[in-house]
């Protein structure tokens, strides 16, 4: 169902409104100003105002429900109370029935059931009136004290706790609520969008758990393992001061309202919401400790175009084994990429791309490739010993190049290639495809933003079923492929840890070869210039991991994050970049869906797509040539160190 | 199976490959449960008693050793090859030795078989062509499968789409053939590029008789995008059975299910981490 709501930035909707998107439904948030924090992937914005009846008309075209969650809190005006309450909802409502809208849903307060009433209370009371006589189907919610994610009430709470040596209470503080958590009352809400048998009907919507305002203080403050004495100001005194500070402030620190929800009693009756919105409701104990017993589902997958480049492409595929046919599948699917030669100095590799269908004209060397195919990119896929050479001869004929990973066998060589990144003629990227895992994307995203704080620790591993005996080819030879497990799996999971946390200043390793002369195992620790810590992990010879497994576990000021191939999981103490408090799962189907072909995963084609942008005149792609020498600079180093028995080593610059 | 469309509710066992969008945890549970012969015997069976079909096998120790351990008739689809473990033994033994691996203690019948079908296909086999390489393949793995009551064979994602990807009419044409031909049996294709492999083979036309892909509403693994791939479905006659139906656990399985039904899909593939430990989820998916 399409859904207007209002109110959209508030505390309650932004999180009823990942509610309803969890729940399938399509929202369009009416705000006042510009909403950066909707992605318009999934909400759409309608920036007006509450009086415009017209505009209102034309937000809600097709919208089969209106959630109306706009109010005016904290002013001591009556007439300001009375214009966003009580005029704004008659718009609203008048709006609703221009555009046919069938359920308007109303969210009220429990001041509006007090025996004394301020401005807020009293307006609110009076709109329920209007939205029960406007002739729409209608159900009207009337929340208790909200809490939840460590934003709102909670957030307000925790911040005096914390910061003021004595906590003032209004009255005795013995007055009783009952705390609702936010997901309970976007639940509420949820039901309330389909079910027919709450039309016409107001509910007082109260957590489980009834406590006294003392207590729920205590309970607050042991959680967050403090201690304060409480100032108790009597409750005439209280009102008093809101009234006297109502003449000085226009929106002042206490107004008569919040001194009313601490002494005068609101009638209030749980009976008919349990018996009408009958699931699980979150106990005060699990609310506080960030859980709840309605989390919103996941986000739908965005459809996100993935990046193409402005023109069309010549490309070549230098390297026929595996990764060249993995290359040059993904890129034979790109619309406006032309393949235009197969290079290897053995003839008898080209067979493989022609035996799966690909026709380009082969080449037996790269010079005659650059010569006779003119390709504007070259993918080279070749046993990384030969990278730098092949590099510096297209770089040099004004050709773009991308360089399967590692970026060479030794520094020595992955410098030369940074150095002719630098110059800046061609673009040159090295392929760490795992940058690409939209899991890894979303969690980069927001360790950039600031989600986790101050980084304090982080473990990663990497791990594949692949080498159980001596292996064959160029990959178990030192000299061509530049080492082991590290080498030719894990730097992936360096690539990630360089682009997530930084490069490290100094690392200390061990290894073991336990099939050859390369390193099947190595464990290790990549130190940064603040001092904070990376493990890492990895080995392919390890039983139960078919396909390859990485786990980034980062623990920062503001929480935890696990990354693995398919999910990244934030625990956090304070809602930040985006992310609520309490914890947020993502698996890849949450995520926006960029490639338009899969292969072993998706991103090989948004790789090679990102890439060829660049090529064509876009941005610079995550994968550029100089993230690739930072790994080959940490990888040197953890060989260094595991060479010399595990002792520390500086990380070259 | 209901009428000449193709299945409409099959047991996947890709779990035990290792191969899922479940946690590793949940999958290396799944793999502890099932992956034995007698355990998976008695999940094949119990996965009948609950409605499906027949199953989808990939050649493993653990299904050649359920598949010889059965006491009554399982229709098995062939999902070949086990491509983590083709990818494994030739690098540890070579090509040729990984060929010869999925020959131990094969019948003499099966030598012979092989026999004709390398000969028959000697060319393709100089060249490299996967269309005709393909059938070799076919035949190591089944003979390492051993499965007595073949409904069908299926070619695995990775190599489906390769050939997709290089524009391989031939092969999709040609396997289509020799499964039908050769075992008597239905053929088709499992991808990961849905709506990429419907349309190729509708503008090819070559109809195998089935084709296996995600198709959730959540859009996930839908490629290039859901959009289209809902619209190559609703164009294809090619029989479709829907996989991915919980998007990596998104989405509830009877929901999934459902959903897929509803755009289209003949049939479904449940996964054995799709489930509960006694299957009683397949009750629900049942037409």
């Amino acid at each position: 169902m399409k859904v207007l709501v209002t109110g959209a930035t508030g505390f309650i909707g932004r999180r009823l409104i990942r509610h309803l998107l969890g729940a399938g439904h399509s929202v369009v948030a009416a705000v006042r100003r510009p909403a950066p924090e909707f992605d318009p992937a999934h909400v759409t914005v309608a920036e007006l105002r509450l009086d415009d009846r017209d505009a209102l008309a034309r937000a809600m075209a097709g919208c089969g429900a209106v959630i109306h969650l706009a109010v005016a809190t904290g002013t001591t005006s009556e007439r300001e109370a009375y214009e966003v309450n009580v005029v704004a909802t008659e718009h609203l409502l008048a709006a609703a029935r221009q555009a046919g809208v069938g359920r308007f849903l109303f969210a009220s307060t429990i001041s509006a059931t007090r025996e004394r009433m301020g401005p807020y209370g009293r307006t609110k009371r009076i709109a329920e009136e209007r939205v029960a006589a406007s002739g729409i189907p209608w159900c009207t919610l009337r929340p208790s004290l909200v809490y939840g994610g460590r934003e709102g009430l909670v957030a307000n709470l925790s911040a005096y706790l914390r910061g003021l040596p004595v906590i003032p209470v209004m009255g005795d503080g013995s007055i009783e609520l009952d705390p609702i958590h936010v997901d309970d009352v976007c639940a509420a809400f949820l039901t309330a969008l389909t079910e027919d048998r709450v039309l016409g009907r107001a509910y007082d919507l109260l957590g489980p758990d009834r406590v006294t305002f003392n207590q729920f203080l205590d309970r607050l403050a042991a959680g967050l393992g403090v201690r304060r004495p409480y100032l108790h100001i009597p409750g005439p005194v209280a009102l008093m001061m809101a009234r006297v500070l109502a003449l000085v402030f226009k929106r002042p620190p206490i107004t008569e309202d919040n001194v009313l929800g601490m002494i005068s009693p609101a009638r209030v009756d749980r009976g008919p919401a349990v018996r009408d919105f009958p699931f699980r409701w979150t106990t005060l104990d699990q609310g506080l400790l960030g859980r709840s017993a309605h989390p919103p589902a996941p986000l739908p997958a965005a459809s996100v175009t993935r990046p193409a480049p402005a023109r069309p492409l010549r490309v070549a595929i230098v390297g026929l084994g595996k990764m060249g046919m993995v290359h040059g599948s993904v890129l034979g699917m790109m619309p406006d990429v032309e393949l235009v030669g197969f290079i290897d100095r053995l003839p008898g590799m080209a067979k493989t791309l022609y035996g799966m269908g690909h026709r380009a004209p082969f080449f037996a060397s790269l010079e005659d490739a650059l010569r006779l195919a003119r390709p504007d990119a070259v993918w080279i896929c070749t046993p990384p010993d030969s990278h730098a050479a092949l590099t510096e001869l297209a770089a040099r004929a004004g050709v773009a190049v991308f360089v399967e990973k590692p970026l060479a066998h030794r520094l020595e060589d992955a410098l030369r290639i940074e150095t002719l990144a630098r110059e800046g003629t061609v673009p040159i990227a090295c392929g760490y495809a795992q940058l690409y895992f939209p899991a890894f994307s979303a969690a980069r995203e927001a360790l950039e933003a600031g989600a986790l704080g101050a980084l304090h620790r982080v473990r990663s591993s990497m791990f594949l079923s692949q080498v159980f005996g001596p292996q064959k080819g160029w990959i178990s030879d030192p000299a061509r492929s530049g080492g082991g497990v590290v080498a030719n799996l894990s730097s992936h999971l360096l690539a990630q840890l360089r682009a997530a946390f930084g490069q490290p200043v100094r690392v200390r390793a061990t290894w073991k070869k336990l099939h050859g002369a390369v390193e099947d195992e190595l464990s290790g620790v990549l130190t940064r210039a603040d001092g904070v810590e990376i493990g890492f992990e990895s080995s392919w010879s390890v039983p139960d991991y078919p396909i390859s497994s990485t786990v980034i576990e980062a623990e920062g000021e503001n929480g935890t994050l696990r990354i693995t191939n398919d999910t990244c999981t934030f625990d956090l103490r304070e809602a930040r970049a985006g992310l609520p408090a309490g914890s947020t799962l993502r698996r890849a189907a949450d995520l926006p869906a960029r490639a338009t072909f899969e292969l072993n995963g998706e991103f090989y084609d948004l790789e090679d797509a990102e890439f060829l942008a660049w090529v064509a005149g876009g941005p610079k792609p995550r994968i550029e040539a100089g993230l690739g020498a930072d790994v080959q600079r940490t990888m040197t180093a953890l060989y260094a160190s595991a060479a010399a028995g595990g002792g520390e080593v500086e990380v070259s610059r | 199976m209901n009428g000449n469309g193709g299945p409409r509710l099959l047991l996947s066992t890709e779990a035990l490959l290792g191969i899922t969008r479940h946690s590793r945890e949940h999958t290396l549970e799944v793999k502890r449960r099932f992956d034995s012969g007698a355990a998976l015997a008695a999940a094949l069976g119990t996965a009948l008693d609950r409605g499906v079909d027949g199953v989808l096998l990939t050649p493993s120790t653990s299904s050649r050793e359920a598949l010889s351990g059965l006491t009554r008739r399982v229709p098995v689809w062939a999902l070949v090859p086990n491509v983590p473990q083709f990818a494994r033994d030739s690098s540890e033994l070579g090509l040729p030795g990984a060929a010869l691996k999925r020959l131990r203690g094969a019948a003499p019948g099966t030598f012979l078989r092989l026999g004709l079908t390398g000969a028959s296909h000697a060319l393709d086999v100089l060249k490299n062509d996967t269309a005709g390489m393909a059938p070799i393949l076919i035949e190591l793995e089944l003979a390492s499968l051993g499965a007595p009551h073949l409904e069908g064979v299926l070619m695995a994602a990775t190599l489906t789409d390769l050939a997709l990807a290089g524009g391989h009419r031939r092969f999709f044409a040609h396997v289509t053939d020799f499964v039908r031909s050769r075992y008597g049996v239905r053929a088709g294709f499992e991808t990961h590029n849905l709506g990429h492999l419907l349309r190729a083979l509708r503008e090819w036309k070559v109809a195998p008789d089935l084709v296996v892909g995600p198709l959730n509403r959540r859009g996930f693994m839908m490629k290039p995008d859901a959009e289209s791939t809902l619209r190559e479905l609703g164009a294809s006659r090619i029989p479709v059975i829907a996989k991915e139906l919980t998007a990596g656990g998104a989405i509830d399985l009877a929901e999934g299910a459902a959903w897929a039904r509803a755009h289209g899909a003949r049939g479904i593939v449940a996964d054995l981490a799709d489930l509960d430990p006694d299957l009683n989820g397949l009750a629900a998916l049942r037409v």
